[in-house]
């Protein structure tokens, strides 16, 4: 009987590790397709309302759910309030702790920053096109993740599943 | 005002700038050059700064602008957006918070009609200190009513005498309301930004409780503007200078408007000259006409259909 359920919980440990994975993998997706609508939203009111874009974070900040709504506020405040510090490094600091809390890879979080790091255009569609660069590499990985997405989950939960039982096999 | 000029800065600049932000009511302008000497212009006399920030009569040491620091200035200035400043870059000024007007010049790009497309390699800032002056026009004040009623009045004056802190404060006493009547629905139009000293939209002076700004709108088309939207009592302009204009404020009188304007001009007979129109012309749009001296003093004072001169006003 003890064995019998050790083996169901190795077995369900196992297939839970393969979820976890096809989960992390799906969400990666999925932050990484709300990054490039957040960029969208940002660049739309660069585009129509000619915003600053400290303004274009207030405004966004109202189209936006938790915990990006927040966060976008707060920068938006922080701009306000005048301190001093750039807009890039302001974006910075209130997107590094949101980001992290995401399934995303290092070089996600990079993509997303670094229209901040290209501000002071004189030109509005130069700025635009600093933000439609990020866009577009974010784009790039969220396209290619779910092409292979859908290869890789399966994989995930299969390879769970009958890690599970090889292992049971091993132990019994 | 406190040290409103501090916030034109970046935060790595501030320690320089703090000491000259204590003096900041005395100042009137700060001019920046790329590889100059920083001088302000105070009290009526040039100053410079020490490498330390400390204010000093010419001499060595004094601290000179480097390129970069005046593009991280400019750059903070426009909230690290130029873009969206395009229009006031091409114009030669930003107003920012505080009410305090940037010029700018550098390198002009002309469209190909030989209109300034925008400004590049910006290398000189002209930072020029917003000083509001509450109470500038009360000596005035008794004089723009009668028997309770606002009367239409024209400010004439030569440039840098005063007339735009004299209507700036005319609006917020007539808007506000005062011991002479009762407040009033005021419609600015604000071309260049100088009487509200608007910044994203919002009024960075005093200019009334009951006060609309339109500003960066060409004056013609924003009074006909604010009268279909805002129906204001009294309309405000400030250098009265076209032709259409003129014609907008003839509309806006026949609306039963009262008028508030400045004009440049040394008197009432140069204004005549100048726009070729009658006396009778602007008695019939203007009840007051104060003509301002160089001594910032109100050196001739009339009514319309009648002469009283010679009276004096300090502002």
């Amino acid at each position: 009987m003890v064995r019998i359920l050790g083996g169901c919980m190795i077995f369900s440990g196992c297939l839970g590790l393969g979820l976890w994975y096809r989960s992390w993998l799906l969400g990666r997706a999925r932050a990484l397709r709300s990054l490039g609508s957040i960029l969208e939203l940002l660049a739309g009111e660069v585009r129509y309302g000619r915003a600053t874009l400290p303004e274009c974070c207030s405004r966004t900040a109202r189209h936006l759910t938790a915990p990006f709504g927040e966060a976008f506020q707060r920068i938006g405040n922080r701009m306000e309030e005048n301190t001093g510090v750039s807009f890039g490094e302001t974006f910075r600091e209130e997107m590094e702790g949101v980001l992290k809390e995401l399934p995303l890879e290092t070089e996600d979080r990079e993509n997303f920053l670094r229209f901040t790091s290209q501000t002071g255009f004189m030109d509005g569609q130069m700025q635009l096109r600093a933000m439609e660069q990020s866009l577009e590499l974010l784009r790039g990985t969220w396209e290619k993740l779910e092409q292979e997405n859908t290869e890789k989950c399966k994989m995930a939960v299969g390879l769970g599943a009958l890690g599970g039982l090889l292992l049971i096999l091993v132990l019994w | 005002m406190g040290e409103t000029i501090l916030q034109l800065f970046p935060a790595g600049h501030r320690a320089f700038w703090s000491r000259t932000a204590g003096v900041q009511e005395r100042i009137q302008e700060i001019r920046l050059r790329a590889g100059r000497p920083v001088v302000l212009y105070m009290d009526g006399r040039e100053i410079f700064l020490t490498e330390q920030g400390e204010l000093s009569e010419f001499g060595p040491g004094v601290r000179c602008m480097s390129m970069k620091e005046l593009e991280e200035i400019l750059e903070h200035i426009c909230h690290y957006s130029p873009y969206a400043f395009e229009e006031e870059l091409r114009r030669g000024f930003v107003t920012v918070a505080g009410g305090h007007r940037v010029g700018v010049a550098g390198q002009a790009i002309l469209e190909t009609d030989g209109g300034i497309r925008t400004l590049k390699n910006i290398s000189f800032l002209n930072i020029r200190v917003a000083h509001q002056v509450k109470g500038a026009a009360d000596r005035v004040m008794p004089e723009m009513y009668r028997n309770g009623m606002l009367r239409s009045a024209l400010i004439i004056s030569p440039p840098g005498c005063g007339k735009t802190t004299l209507l700036r404060d005319l609006i917020r006493q007539i808007s506000d309301g005062n011991a002479y009547g009762r407040g009033m629905t005021v419609g600015v139009v604000d071309e260049r930004s100088e009487i509200a000293g608007s910044f994203l939209g919002r009024p960075q002076n005093d200019v009334g409780m009951r006060t609309d700004v339109l500003d960066s709108c060409p004056k013609d088309k924003g009074m006909l503007l604010l009268l279909r939207s805002m129906s204001p009592r009294v309309v405000a302009i400030d250098e009265l200078g076209s032709g259409e204009e003129l014609k907008a404020l003839r509309q806006a009188a026949a609306c039963g408007c009262r008028i508030l304007a400045t004009v440049h001009g040394e008197s009432r007979q140069d204004v005549e000259r100048r726009f070729g129109l009658e006396r009778d012309y602007w008695e019939r749009m203007f009840d007051l006409f104060f003509v301002l001296g160089r001594k910032r003093q109100i050196c001739e004072r009339s009514e319309a259909r009648g002469q009283d001169s010679g009276r004096l006003h300090d502002l």
